[in-house]
């Protein structure tokens, strides 16, 4: 059965960019730390990501992430980082929650399909992964999918860093608690913890 | 020389109480398991019942806890702890009024801010642990750049508001050392050094 799952890399105290995060910076300044578990270097090709280096625990996770069948992201994670050229891994769908026009051109983009709510975006990609894993990322689309309830799983990636500044994973969640399982830690190399939870509905 | 850690039980969205102080959810797992780990003092409750990793933690903690430093906020919330801390070592409030009535307890208050309660409870400790906690205790040491290391135990729940473990930091970002973690029952104890550079 597929299930939802947010993958975000956070700081300990919960920040997935460091501060002036905007269009052309949309990791925030210093935000490829918490990114140097998988992706590290001198960015290359068109998207402007740095090459893949994770190894040992840090690539088995990556690769689980990667063979996921779908993708779910917000407007700005989607557009902020190019669109990912239109293709985020293997040629997967990919579904954009938004509730306005693209702001980029997606017409050469075939897997790429903007929808106006969360809980559609995720059940179309639910539909479009078969019996794989969605992935969902984005600080937003995680407050919308866990206030409706349609959240399954989180896989953060907790680094050793205190940012103290950026934008949080989790902020003004409209919702009451939300109790979670955790179901497995595996510890990365360079002192990433990778967290897996299920949320109970 | 005494290791000064920041020690808190911590929401996974980041706070260390929810909204009206509620703590149930993120203490849960220092009262809702099998192993018994008697308290020295017995004022608030007679001992954590928790699983057994976690056990191993609270009884290595409390083997080598030789001070703790909190602020006011925490003090009257437990309402002194009836002037004996739980965890059986002396304890150094940071406030800017000291109360009356508790003198002869193990108790002292400090109107000099936190660097002076944690070179306080640094000289009581010895060798030992100083455990600091407190949202805004555990700011200003790592701000002040003397707090050696952070425990963070992470409860699995998201709480959505309260008062976060970490807010307000003045010269981030701070690095920490790769942790040792410690999976209990369901909470997750992950134990980091700061960086060097990041202490004074």
């Amino acid at each position: 059965m597929s299930a939802t799952v947010l993958d975000m890399s956070t700081s300990i105290d919960g920040f997935i960019t460091g501060p002036n995060e905007g269009p052309d910076n949309g990791l925030g300044d210093g935000g490829h730390r918490l990114h140097e578990w998988a992706l590290s270097g001198e960015p290359s090709g068109p998207t402007g990501v740095p090459p893949v280096t994770a190894s040992g625990v840090n690539r088995k996770v990556f690769d689980e992430l990667m063979s996921t069948g779908a993708v779910v992201a917000g407007r700005r994670t989607f557009e902020w980082a190019g669109g990912w050229g239109g293709d985020h891994h293997d040629g997967v769908p990919i579904f954009i929650y938004s509730r306005h026009e693209p702001g980029i051109d997606i017409s050469e983009w075939p897997l790429v399909t903007y929808v106006d709510s969360v809980e559609s975006a995720m059940s179309e990609a639910k539909n479009a992964a078969g019996e794989k894993n969605v992935m969902v990322h984005g600080a937003a689309v995680t407050q919308l999918a866990l206030a409706a309830g349609v959240l399954d799983e989180l896989e953060l990636h907790v680094v050793p860093v205190l940012f103290g500044q950026g934008r949080r994973l989790f902020e003004g969640l409209d919702t009451d608690q939300i109790e979670l399982e955790r179901t497995r830690i595996l510890e990365g190399e360079g002192g990433v913890n990778h967290l897996h939870y299920r949320v109970k509905h | 020389m005494a290791t000064v850690v920041a020690d808190m039980s911590m929401s996974l969205d980041g706070f260390i109480a929810g909204p009206e102080d509620r703590i149930d959810e993120i203490f849960a797992w220092m009262g809702s398991g099998d192993v018994e780990v008697p308290l020295p003092v017995k004022t608030v409750m007679p001992a954590f019942r928790t699983d057994e990793a976690s056990a191993a933690e609270l009884r290595s903690t409390l083997d080598t806890l030789g001070a703790v430093v909190t602020g006011r906020r925490t003090f009257d919330l437990a309402g002194g702890w009836s002037g004996a801390h739980p965890m059986g070592a002396p304890a150094w409030i940071v406030t800017h009024n000291p109360p009356d009535g508790w003198e002869d307890t193990q108790v002292n208050f400090v109107t000099e801010g936190v660097e002076s309660a944690i070179e306080q409870a640094r000289e009581a400790a010895g060798d030992g642990l100083v455990g600091v906690a407190g949202a805004s205790i555990v700011r200003q040491g790592l701000n002040a750049g003397v707090l050696d290391a952070v425990r963070v135990s992470v409860a699995p729940v998201l709480l959505g508001e309260g008062i976060r473990f970490f807010d307000g930091l003045e010269n981030p970002p701070i690095a920490l050392r790769p942790p040792r973690v410690v999976e209990g029952e369901q909470v997750t104890h992950l134990y980091y050094e700061v960086d060097a550079r990041a202490r004074r």
